[in-house]
């Protein structure tokens, strides 16, 4: 027994000093880093640098508009408004690293705004980066200043909240996609493995799970669905006052979650290495059909959300079981994603010692 | 009864003892290092218990103070200076620090306290100790034999049954769940390039069950000893390198092993620590009162305890039904989600909790397939509803859990209210029935 123990592992280290000078030679294996390059490559950085130039055209849209003040230039800086916030939705996913360090969320879009505070900070001083602030921001309080009923940007005290709202976005936008573009990038392609703070760590622990769980399926339907207590919370909807803007915003939401399984580029949606090819890897494997079932569950979400109407105020006060049917489908996602692909994935979740559950 | 009757050196023991504190003490201090005594003990509003020990609670801040207790009495122990207090009194602490919390429970956490107890009833520090240097103990290089068999015994009772329990047909004929979890260590240098291997799984695994249901054989036969712990050494670093997650355990196992040995390196302890003359003997009897008594029956508990899972029906790795303390150690790949319904009893209105929001991440996960922790964490949510003002609340469970790459299905019957249900030592028929089999011991 213990000479076969001993002659396994002397023939495994033999073979696996052979191994690594032929590097491509395995077909057995999967390249993992190819993943997470095609991810970083033609996801993440497409997505931060559209970002930001949709935000640097609100940016200019919204300087054209204070110095003309004309019908026409707001319409433009509404159009503007909502492609930057769109390319949000887009971005919104890599919710670690750089985007946790400079707290891009909470600047960017945390909602329902509340109102009564913009309103008071419209008053004079404010301090954005104030706890009591951090729902009177972002998209959602540029939005409420754009749509609401008595809107009249040119007020000096309005133009400056708009300004400094839109500043703090700008100028966190560009300290994340700076910090992707200065190192981050090969970190996060070099951190291998399957810890916590590995890209597959990273990807898993905040983009697969907390971020869709938290802000799509709660965010976006369950809360104004009234999901967990039965009770609708329309006045909870994304896009409020935009109204029709509700759909486009979660839907591209999900399309760009979708993209992070599929490995399909930002900009081309071209298919690259990705996590489902992976799952597929460790299928075979296994003789599970675990890829298969995570595609579908995300088909199932596109083609109920496909279903909605764009603007989500009137479904919530109407009839929210048609957002509770969507959680209801990223809820299928969820469970998948936490018990199978979890172990198939074997990513580490918690950080402290176990033997194997 | 010959065997009471023999005698043997007391350096193995004497080693153990002082190997067994070292490595406790940098146990604690790597738990306190990593800051886990305040995220798992202090910050949680909720904790799981051990049944029947529900009164064991972290306690504030001053769950400090155990852990300074625990290892101040491992170094003590260590050096073998007022070894009955502190050897009891690090058994205690230690016990009750791992009782705090049912979703840390390691096996190798249990297997501390259980080699704990069994050094309070030894004559540990009669050799190579400050007690016995100082003269503060009677010293002798002899004991009876059994006072070091009595460790031999435990280390291979944990051998035996980690090896039994391997011998069943997930582990053994798909390679489950090492087909998942070895290919999560490509970044390994080296070894990294084998993981995908398909014939490495069944290796390591057919490897594993021949190593752990035999290797403990090897080390009590003279002739094999060493070899067997060459094979210990191997196979130990290879489960820390691809399994880091299991902590300290393969270090502990590698160090404790040494005390099959009987060998003059070991003495090297009596000639640091020599006992002071007059308190010195060739030989001693060493009869503790209650000994004869409680010693017969811990080891009987050792050996039959793990087996109670054969008393339940249905798949023992799906209801957990006799799971714990039965060194069933890196096993089985489970994982679950599980959403909690508080109805108003009254008025039928409803909350579906997230359990995040009142557990850490390990308790989450742990809770998530383990029914005993659901139904706890059941429980304490209707308690804390009652208490906001909720009238009769009933608390249902969607659970979803996969077992070594099966699909998920749902762990607990979700027509049960789990306010009507206690935990207890009988079959848990609130938890649904798996759909398929794993077969073996």
């Amino acid at each position: 027994m213990r000479n076969s123990v001993l002659v396994i592992s002397i023939l495994a280290l033999t073979i696996a000093s052979c191994e690594t000078d032929s590097p491509n030679g395995n077909t057995d294996s999967f390249n993992r880093k190819e993943v997470v390059e095609n991810m970083t490559n033609n996801l993440i950085l497409p997505s931060y640098s559209d970002l930001n130039t949709e935000m640097r055209e609100f940016v200019g849209a919204w300087n054209t508009y204070k110095t003309s003040g004309s019908s026409q230039d707001l319409e433009n800086l509404r159009s503007e408004f909502e492609d930057a916030y769109i390319a949000w939705q887009e971005a919104a996913l890599w919710s670690f690293g750089p985007a946790e360090d400079e707290g891009l969320l909470t600047v960017m879009n945390i909602y329902p705004v509340d109102t009564q505070q913009v309103e008071i900070n419209l008053q004079g001083s404010f301090d954005l980066n104030s706890i009591s602030n951090f729902d009177a921001q972002g998209f959602p309080a540029l939005e409420y200043l754009l749509y609401r009923d008595h809107n009249d940007l040119s007020d000096a005290n309005t133009a400056s909240y708009f300004d400094a709202v839109l500043n703090r976005m700008m100028s966190k936008t560009t300290a994340v996609e700076n910090a992707w573009n200065n190192g981050y990038s090969e970190t996060f392609i070099n951190a291998e493995g399957t810890d916590r703070g590995s890209a597959m760590g990273l990807l898993f622990n905040y983009t697969l799970l907390p971020y869709m769980e938290v802000h799509q399926r709660e965010a976006k339907f369950g809360i104004p669905g009234g999901q967990r207590t039965g009770t609708a919370a329309p006045s909870k909807v994304e896009a409020r006052f935009a109204r029709t803007l509700s759909k486009e915003l979660a839907f591209s939401a999900f399309q760009s979650y979708r993209r992070a399984w599929l490995g399909l580029g930002h900009i081309d949606h071209n298919a690259g290495p990705s996590l489902i090819d992976y799952v597929k890897f460790i299928d075979d494997r296994n003789g599970t059909s675990l890829s298969g079932k995570v595609q579908s569950q995300l088909d199932d979400i596109q083609l109920a959300i496909e279903g909605l109407d764009d603007d989500f105020y009137s479904i919530a006060q109407n009839d929210p079981q048609q957002l509770n049917n969507v959680w209801t489908k990223y809820q299928m996602l969820v469970f998948t994603v936490k018990t199978e692909v979890s172990s198939a994935l074997n990513v580490t979740i918690s950080y402290v010692d176990s033997d194997g559950d | 009864m010959g065997y009471f009757s023999r005698y043997s050196h007391l350096a193995p023991l004497a080693f153990l003892r002082v190997a067994f504190g070292a490595l406790m003490f940098i146990a604690l201090l790597r738990s306190l290092l990593n800051n886990w005594v305040h995220e798992l003990y202090i910050l949680p509003d909720f904790h799981f218990s051990y049944f029947g020990f529900e009164w064991v609670q972290p306690l504030g801040v001053y769950t400090y103070v155990l852990w300074a207790l625990a290892m101040f009495s491992a170094l003590l122990v260590c050096v073998g200076y007022l070894y009955r207090l502190s050897i009891i009194t690090f058994t205690v602490v230690f016990t009750y620090i791992e009782l705090m919390d049912v979703a840390y429970y390691l096996n190798h956490y249990y297997f501390v306290s259980v080699l704990a107890f069994a050094l309070c009833w030894l004559p540990a520090a009669h050799y190579g100790s400050v007690d016995a240097w100082l003269g503060r103990s009677k010293a002798c290089d002899e004991a009876p034999r059994w006072t070091v068999d009595l460790p031999r015994v435990l280390v291979s009772i944990l051998y035996l049954f980690a090896g039994l329990a391997k011998m069943n047909s997930d582990w053994l004929f798909k390679a489950q769940p090492l087909k998942m979890w070895l290919p999560s260590r490509y970044d390994l240098p080296i070894l990294g390039d084998l993981v995908d291997e398909p014939w490495m799984p069944y290796a390591f695994a057919w490897a594993g069950m021949l190593y752990d249901s035999t290797i403990w054989i090897f080390l009590w036969w003279k002739r094999t000893r060493l070899y067997a712990y060459f094979t210990v050494i191997i196979f130990h670093s290879l489960t820390a390198i691809f399994f880091p997650a299991i902590g300290v355990f393969p270090f502990v196992m590698i160090v404790i092993t040494l005390v099959f040995f009987d060998a003059p390196w070991q003495r090297m302890l009596g000639d640091i620590l020599p006992a002071a003359p007059r308190k010195w003997h060739e030989w001693r009897k060493w009869n503790p009162f209650g000994a004869a008594l409680i010693l017969p029956l811990f080891v009987l508990w050792q050996f039959f305890y793990p087996m109670r899972s054969h008393l339940y029906k249905g798949e023992l790795f799906w209801t957990e039904e006799g799971f714990r303390f039965s060194w069933r150690v890196m096993l089985m790949e489970k994982s679950g989600a599980v959403e909690f319904k508080v109805v108003d009893g009254k008025t039928g209105r409803y909350d579906w909790v997230e359990p995040s929001t009142y557990l850490n991440r390990t308790q989450e996960k742990q809770m998530s397939f383990q029914p005993d922790l659901i139904l706890q964490f059941a429980h304490y949510l209707g308690e804390k509803y009652e208490k906001m003002g909720m009238n009769d609340p009933q608390v249902y469970v969607r659970s979803r859990v996969s077992l070594n790459a099966r699909p998920a299905q749902p762990i607990i019957d979700e027509k049960v209210d789990l306010m009507t249900v206690e935990d207890g030592w009988e079959h848990k028929e609130w938890i649904t029935e798996w759909s398929d089999e794993i077969t073996g011991w």
